[in-house]
């Protein structure tokens, strides 16, 4: 016996991606929110297309607990448009039970009917002799872990057991909230689907977190998917990775060397094309003299309108200074020239803060500017 | 760099090609008329030096004459010892060229370059060339702007102020690290009003604020939501069936089991009332017979006591009568011992009268008998006073010091007189005036006299005149008049009454020291003492006085001991009366008692063993009903047990009644006010509000950042410049010196610290403001200055020519000798160009003059 769905968790739709920054006339934040949206569609469309009939999600289907009425409804909407797909939704920690009972009213009573919001810790047979075994989050924070009661639900001899939760496997605040590793023996489980973590992981054979179907962060550095799953009974199921993703949240490193062209090396690190859905994070280390880092500004500020948002982090790339770069602001030794050197002893005075040292550098760095601008 | 030639063509009144030539290394002066065209020779070299051949600038088109046409200007230049042709043209065919003898090595750009690099800088502004323009000597202090003020003054040597002090770079540096510092941050440090960083702290705040605001309603819907689940649970909980089944099955077994115990209660309670009834009749029986048993002794107790107080109450009366008896004659006996103590008082008080009286008429007669003395004392003081005549012995001592001067005289008379001694063998003495003369002894014969010898006859001898026979009589004359005075005839009568008055004297001091003895205040103080005594008195029978005194003594004795024994006997009469009194109001008490034992006896007799047996019977009916109260109660239900059980029960039903009420009417509020927060989507906007202000304050630490750099960067420009220009001006500072000192010695110049330019002269102390100073003292300032300028670059070796056209024109004839020797002094290694109208004024400039020629100007 056999069982085909997909798994995908962590749509957090209604995100506003507020601390992403938008230009006056920009409107990222508003393509992103739309893109956790369209997630919908794709999940459908990933389920239609490899003949699928059932979606899982795995909790934090929406960002928070009390999600504008218009959100849900339209997030509903869209997943009744795909008839043909049966949605099983379970309460993440975003949208825990408790904290979102509006919310789980509002889809038990007013959802569609392919759209299955699942509250009760209970086995759901949702076709035959398969049985799909949920672990709702009761709480945001509830300091167990939320599929203990796995071990304790039973299900007919030989029927195929799919556990469906929410939480981590790591224990990084020590609440106690540890999904455990092995629970998919522990509770005889053909499959366990797992939502919390927005990155893909692939915990055992029979245990997986799909990731954001649409990223958020620049921590994973590909773009969102979900998961195709065929579940066997008593045997290991085949999981296939559907990508999803709209937008590519990318965080490379740039360390330079002394003598490196800046712009030469961001150049090579952009990606070629697609640039208008890529969130780029460059994070320069290394060193740069002051003319680099001017260079580096004015590549950043031409390249970076390309992108949906471009983010550089120049705060490990210190500046490197040498008689050129003095000579450049003034090499007659006058009083442009006893500035520049003021600051950059200041910038190498260890008896002085970093704090202190580091606005020295950054002062040094704009008067070479002001003396390059104003000599244009 | 040097000039050495001009050349014009079509340059205002230039208009036919002229040369202009013979300039030296060191002082040029053309001194010609107005009108000759100086300003243009200067306008000119100001255009071929800082000026494109493309241009057609304001001042390009003032060199045009007014017949049009192309202006060309060359100017013949000597550097590093070779010479360059710098040609220019302007509007028609405009070019720039420049030349190396005939070779032309830079034409168009190129050639505008080359000038730029001839001039020493990279074309930003003038450089290598000193000018003073004709009449220009404001130094900043009119109503230029004070930048541009200093680009006039540092127009010529804008490259070495560049190099030194950051100049433009540095000002336009400075400039934008302010302007950019200005649109975030006030002159103070705080944040500009309207500015990005105070709309970025507002932002901070206001998203804080919101954030805070969701906050509260977040957890208020979580706390709704909580309180809503908690109210259904517990509504659940009360409306569950079988629940509420065993509550009613509860409260009915508790409602019967009150009814049970309270009827039970109620046998209970009238069995109990019967064995009350029954213990009272018991108890009253009892009371009866101990009443009547009680009513009898106490008759006979108080007709036993009647008769006591009767015996005692004669006993006492008897004592009573017994102790009255014995006080009267106690007091009696008092009475008479008192009245013979009065007799011996009285006989004692006669006694002390008549001593008293015999003792006073003794001192009577003492006193009278001193007032008696005391007369014959006065009487002799008076007869002793006037017993004292005769001279005193002051009197004396006078008549015995005249008689001893007598004496004196007639001794010393008689010492020069002859003398006589007779000496006898027997017979008949020799007399002198009746006197015999002793035998042997010496008689001096001062005067006539005559000796008689009786029988014989008489001698008379007559001594010669003495001298000292004057001396004799003086003396002799003094002494009678002193005893006459005194009555006497000799001193030996004088010295006999004197002795008389002295024993007179001694009478009359024991006289009066006997009457002061006797009557020291007198004889009146003494009668006055007579008077005081009482007049005597008749003592005739009077008793002994010491008799008198025993005699109250023992009467006072026996008085005394017969007082003490009344007080005895009146003590005892006391103390019988008091036992009478007692043994009386015992007999009454004793009566009142019998007579109330005897009321208290029932009427009829008293038949104590009929009571007894009543009280008996009474008894035991009590105890048997008792009994039966004991049994019944020990198997009674515990009735306050029930009531209270089947009260609680009967509370908590309606209790649960109204909880399930309110329980209802809570979760009706809770949806409406979770329907309400949730349709705000406030954890929606909670989380947004979060992110927006985690970029609002990542924004604002951006831009606190940012104001830290600039005001770093400020600081240091400023820091720096102040620095270079202490630099900068030390050499001007000393190049300028003795220039002043030619004209005024001591003389310093201040300098601004804002914008580089002189601001005040000093002369001895007294700093005066440059713009309340002479035309003519301004322009040589400026004048100096810039020769000052021009040795400090030629020192540093960029020798820059210095161009002067009519720069002199208010200086006075004194003060223009000593600008002459400036220019001498400065142009040993500088070029100087002189271009003047003042012929007369400038003819002791000296220097080289320049000379004017027509020229075949090669366009």
């Amino acid at each position: 016996m056999s069982f085909r769905f997909i798994h995908s968790s962590d749509l957090h739709i209604g995100r506003k991606f507020a601390n992403i920054p938008q230009d006056a006339d920009g409107n990222i934040r508003g393509r992103l929110m739309e893109a956790r949206h369209n997630a919908i569609e794709k999940l459908a469309a990933a389920a239609r297309d490899n003949g699928a009939g059932h979606v899982l999600l795995a909790g934090d289907t929406f960002d928070t607990p009390t999600p504008s009425p218009s959100l849900v409804r339209q997030a509903l909407a869209a997943m009744g448009d795909a008839s043909d797909v049966t949605w099983w939704i379970i309460p993440g920690n975003h949208d825990n039970l408790r904290g979102a009972e509006p919310l789980w009213d509002m889809i038990a009573s007013d959802g569609p009917a392919n759209v299955r919001a699942v509250t009760e810790a209970a086995p759901i047979e949702v076709e035959t002799n398969v049985y799909l075994l949920p672990c709702p989050v009761q709480y945001r924070a509830s300091g167990t872990d939320p599929t203990e009661a796995l071990v304790r639900m039973e299900t007919p001899e030989g029927a195929l057991r799919i556990g469906l939760a929410h939480g981590g496997i790591t224990d990084f605040t020590e609440s106690g909230e540890v999904i455990a590793v092995d629970r998919d023996r522990t509770a005889r489980l053909d499959y366990l689907a797992l939502g919390d973590w927005h990155g893909r992981i692939a915990v055992s054979p029979r245990v997986h977190y799909s990731g954001s179907p649409e990223q958020d962060r620049y921590k994973h550095g590909r773009r969102g998917l979900c998961l195709l799953v065929e579940a066997h009974a008593g045997a290991e199921p085949e999981v296939t990775e559907i990508e999803t993703g709209h937008f590519l949240w990318q965080e490379v490193p740039m360390d330079l060397v002394s003598g490196q062209n800046p712009t030469e090396e961001l150049e090579r690190l952009l990606p070629a094309s697609g640039r208008r859905n890529v969130l780029l994070r460059v994070r320069a280390t290394g060193w740069a003299g002051l003319a680099d880092h001017a260079e580096l500004e004015r590549a950043v500020i031409k390249a970076g309108p390309e992108f949906a948002c471009f983010d550089l982090r120049a705060e490990a790339l210190r500046a490197r200074y040498d008689p050129t770069d003095l000579d450049e602001i003034d090499s007659s030794g006058g009083a442009l020239r006893i500035t520049a050197e003021a600051l950059m002893t200041e910038a190498g005075d260890d008896t002085l803060s970093e704090d202190d040292r580091s606005i020295a550098a950054e002062a040094l760095a704009r008067l070479y500017s002001y003396v390059k601008e104003d000599a244009q | 760099m040097k000039i050495r030639a001009i050349e014009l063509h079509n340059v205002r009144r230039f208009t036919d090609p002229v040369r202009i030539d013979n300039f030296g290394d060191g002082l040029n002066v053309l001194c010609e008329a107005n009108e000759f065209g100086k300003s243009t020779i200067f306008d000119s070299l100001h255009a071929v030096f800082f000026t494109k051949s493309g241009s057609t600038a304001k001042d390009i088109k003032a060199l045009r004459p007014h017949s049009g046409g192309a202006v060309s200007i060359g100017v013949e230049v000597e550097t590093s010892g070779e010479v360059f042709t710098i040609r220019k043209r302007w509007f028609s065919k405009a070019e720039t060229k420049v030349f190396q003898g005939a070779t032309l090595i830079a034409q168009a750009d190129a050639a505008e370059d080359w000038i730029s690099r001839l001039l020493g800088q990279d074309g930003t502004g003038p450089a290598g060339l000193v000018w003073v323009r004709q009449g220009l000597t404001d130094l900043g202090t009119g109503a230029k702007d004070s930048l541009e003020a200093r680009r006039d003054l540092m127009s010529s040597v804008s490259e070495e102020v560049e190099l030194m002090t950051g100049g433009r770079r540095m000002d336009a540096a400075l400039k934008r690290c302010e302007e950019d510092l200005a649109v975030l941050a006030t002159a103070g440090g705080k944040a500009r009003a309207g500015g990005p960083w105070k709309a970025a702290e507002d932002r901070v705040a206001e998203l804080s604020e919101r954030r805070n605001a969701l906050q509260t309603s977040a957890d208020q819907l979580a706390e709704a939501l909580r309180d809503r689940t908690a109210a259904r649970k517990r509504l659940a909980s009360l409306n569950d069936p079988d629940e509420a089944e065993a509550r009613k099955v509860k409260l009915a077994g508790a409602k019967t089991a009150f009814k049970a115990a309270t009827e039970f209660a109620a046998d209970l309670e009238g069995l109990q009332r019967k064995a009350d009834l029954a213990k009272l009749t018991h108890q009253q029986a009892a009371e009866k017979c101990e009443r009547v048993k009680a009513a009898v002794a106490e008759h006979e107790d108080a007709k036993r006591l009647v008769l006591d107080a009767v015996d005692k109450a004669s006993s006492a009366e008897a004592k009573f009568e017994d102790a009255l008896e014995a006080d009267d004659a106690a007091k009696s006996a008092v009475d008479i011992a008192a009245a013979a103590t009065t007799k011996a008082a009285t006989d004692l008080r006669r006694a002390e009268r008549a001593a008293s009286a015999k003792e006073s008429a003794a001192r009577r007669e003492e006193i009278e008998a001193r007032i008696k003395a005391a007369e014959d004392a006065r009487i002799k003081v008076e007869t002793t006073a006037a017993a004292i005549t005769g001279p005193d012995a002051k009197a004396l001592q006078n008549v015995e010091d005249l008689a001893r001067n007598v004496a004196n005289t007639i001794a010393i008379r008689d010492a020069s007189a002859p003398n006589i001694v007779a000496h006898y063998d027997g017979g008949t003495a020799f007399n002198i005036d009746g006197q015999d003369i002793e035998n042997g002894k010496l008689i001096p014969i001062s005067r006539n006299t005559r000796i008689t010898v009786p029988g014989i006859g008489s001698l008379d001898i007559r001594p010669p005149e003495s001298g000292n026979a004057d001396q004799v009589a003086k003396a002799e004359a003094a002494l009678r008049v002193a005893l006459e005075a005194l009555g006497a005839e000799t001193i030996e009568e004088t010295r006999a009454r004197a002795a008389l008055r002295q024993n007179a004297e001694v009478a009359h001091r024991e006289a009066k020291a006997s009457f002061n003895a006797l009557a020291p205040s007198g004889i009146d103080a003494i009668r006055a003492q007579l008077a005081k005594l009482p007049e005597p008195e008749e003592a005739d029978g009077a008793p002994d006085l010491e008799a008198a005194t025993q005699a109250l003594e023992a009467a006072q004795t026996t008085e005394k001991e017969l007082r003490a024994k009344a007080e005895t006997t009146r003590h005892q009469l006391g103390e019988a009366t008091n036992e009478r009194g007692v043994a009386q109001a015992n007999l009454n008490n004793a009566n009142d008692r019998l007579a109330r034992a005897l009321a208290a006896l029932p009427e009829g007799g008293a038949d104590q063993d009929a009571l007894q047996a009543e009280a008996e019977k009474a008894r035991r009916t009590w105890l048997t009903l008792d009994e039966e109260c004991t049994a019944k109660a020990a198997n009674a239900p515990d009735l306050e047990m029930a009531k209270a059980s089947y009260t609680r029960l009967q509370s908590a039903d309606e209790m649960i009644a109204k909880d399930i009420a309110a329980l209802e009417g809570q979760i009706l509020v809770l949806n409406e006010r979770i329907k309400h927060a949730s349709g705000d989507a406030v954890e929606e906007e909670l989380a947004e509000t979060a992110q927006e202000l985690e970029v609002a304050e990542t924004k604002l630490r951006h831009i606190v950042r940012e104001v830290a750099v600039l005001q770093r960067l400020k600081a240091a420009l400023t820091g720096a410049r102040t620095e270079a220009r202490d630099r900068y001006f030390t050499p001007v500072a000393k190049e300028l010196r003795p220039l002043l000192n030619l004209l005024w010695p001591e003389a310093e110049l201040e300098w601004s610290e804002d914008n580089l330019l002189p601001t005040s002269l000093k002369r001895e102390t007294v700093a005066e403001d440059l713009s309340i100073l002479s035309g003519g003292t301004q322009e040589q300032i400026a004048l100096l200055v810039r020769l000052a300028f021009a040795r400090m670059l030629s020192n540093a070796g960029r020798s820059a020519p210095v161009i002067l056209d009519d720069a002199l024109v208010f200086t006075d004839d004194d003060r223009i000798e000593r600008m002459f020797d400036a220019l001498h002094r400065q142009a040993s290694d500088i070029q100087i160009i002189v271009l003047t109208c003042r012929q007369r004024a400038f003819r002791n400039l000296g220097g080289q003059m320049v000379t004017q020629s027509p020229a075949q100007f090669i366009a």
